[in-house]
């Protein structure tokens, strides 16, 4: 891991940002078979491997240490602490360059300053819980009709499967948007984020994660 | 001081770090992001409060940090929105 600042304890984050303890993943694998997975995710690889960031490598999940004082919030909807310390959270990989390593100086733990609203996956009693405005998805295979090719170049339809509890809306127009309930197949605007790998297998399933304010059209079961 | 700004006093940092397994960092490695003891803090605005109170000390990046000098002593002023972490 390069270039890590060292600390002495469990220090406060700052600038909406949470503490986060992270297995060290950056070294290489050993399989069972004696293979060695190299680790594609490091910088070194970065010129042979343009995919390098897809790497099943990259930390993308860790166990909450340290929450901000308070968080700032940049979107319109209230998270009312959906996360605390001792949670173990996901987040997607797309931002994980940016996190700032911390490694704890004593006993060797290494920690990840991760963006609060960057989480949106949190697991309670081995489950699956999205957070901060991400619902829960699993894809199926339905005709669409309505749409034009641009729309159905980037979404399709998703069954939805869990709702975070506690999002508000802080804008009152976009409380009135509707409420989905799980179950109902929903037609999203963007493509959503894709579990991962080993993620998806810890699940036993293929989920895939989008917000409330993607979803244009849904359709009761 | 603006709004998110810290008057902060740098902390001496200790030197050489030794690894469990017996590497040793030298002190002038990770230079960066250093430590200061926060003097003063700017207030803060209506959407973002300022996290940071005097006393404290936090991790900043050097390199975004001004210089000055006040009555023979050195301080830097840091954007608390540049701040990592309090210690």
């Amino acid at each position: 891991m390069k270039h890590p600042i060292f600390i002495d304890g469990i220090v406060t984050p700052l600038n909406n940002h949470v503490l986060v303890e992270i297995e060290d993943t950056y070294s290489e694998r050993v399989r069972e078979s004696g293979v060695i997975l190299s680790n594609a995710a490091h910088d070194d690889a970065k010129a042979d491997s343009p995919g390098f960031h897809q790497s099943e490598f990259v930390v993308r999940e860790g166990v909450i240490r340290a929450m901000p004082r308070f968080v700032a919030l940049e979107y319109d909807w209230n998270p009312e602490d959906e996360f605390g310390v001792g949670d173990r959270v996901y987040w997607p990989i797309v931002n994980f360059h940016d996190y700032t390593v911390l490694k704890m100086n004593a006993n060797n733990r290494v920690f990840l300053l991760v963006n609060y609203f960057d989480i949106y996956m949190k697991k309670v009693d081995g489950q699956p819980v999205p957070v901060n405005g991400y619902y829960l998805f699993t894809k199926i295979n339905k005709e669409v009709s309505f749409m034009s090719a641009s729309f159905l170049h980037n979404s399709g339809w998703y069954n939805l499967k869990r709702k975070g509890s506690k999002v508000n809306y802080t804008n009152s127009d976009a409380n009135d948007r509707g409420e989905f309930k799980e179950g109902e197949d929903c037609f999203l605007s963007v493509p959503p984020f894709q579990l991962e790998a080993d993620t998806s297998e810890e699940f036993n399933e293929k989920y895939f994660l989008a917000q409330k304010r993607h979803i244009i059209i849904s359709q009761k079961c | 001081m603006g709004l998110f700004g810290l008057l902060v006093e740098k902390v001496h940092d200790e030197g050489e770090r030794v690894t469990p397994s017996g590497i040793i960092i030298p002190g002038t490695i990770n230079r960066t992001m250093i430590k200061g003891k926060v003097i003063a803090t700017g207030e803060g605005s209506q959407s973002k409060k300022m996290e940071v109170k005097t006393g404290e000390v936090v991790t900043y990046n050097s390199v975004t940090a001004i210089e000055i000098e006040l009555e023979n002593k050195r301080y830097n002023v840091v954007d608390a929105r540049q701040c990592l972490f309090i210690n």
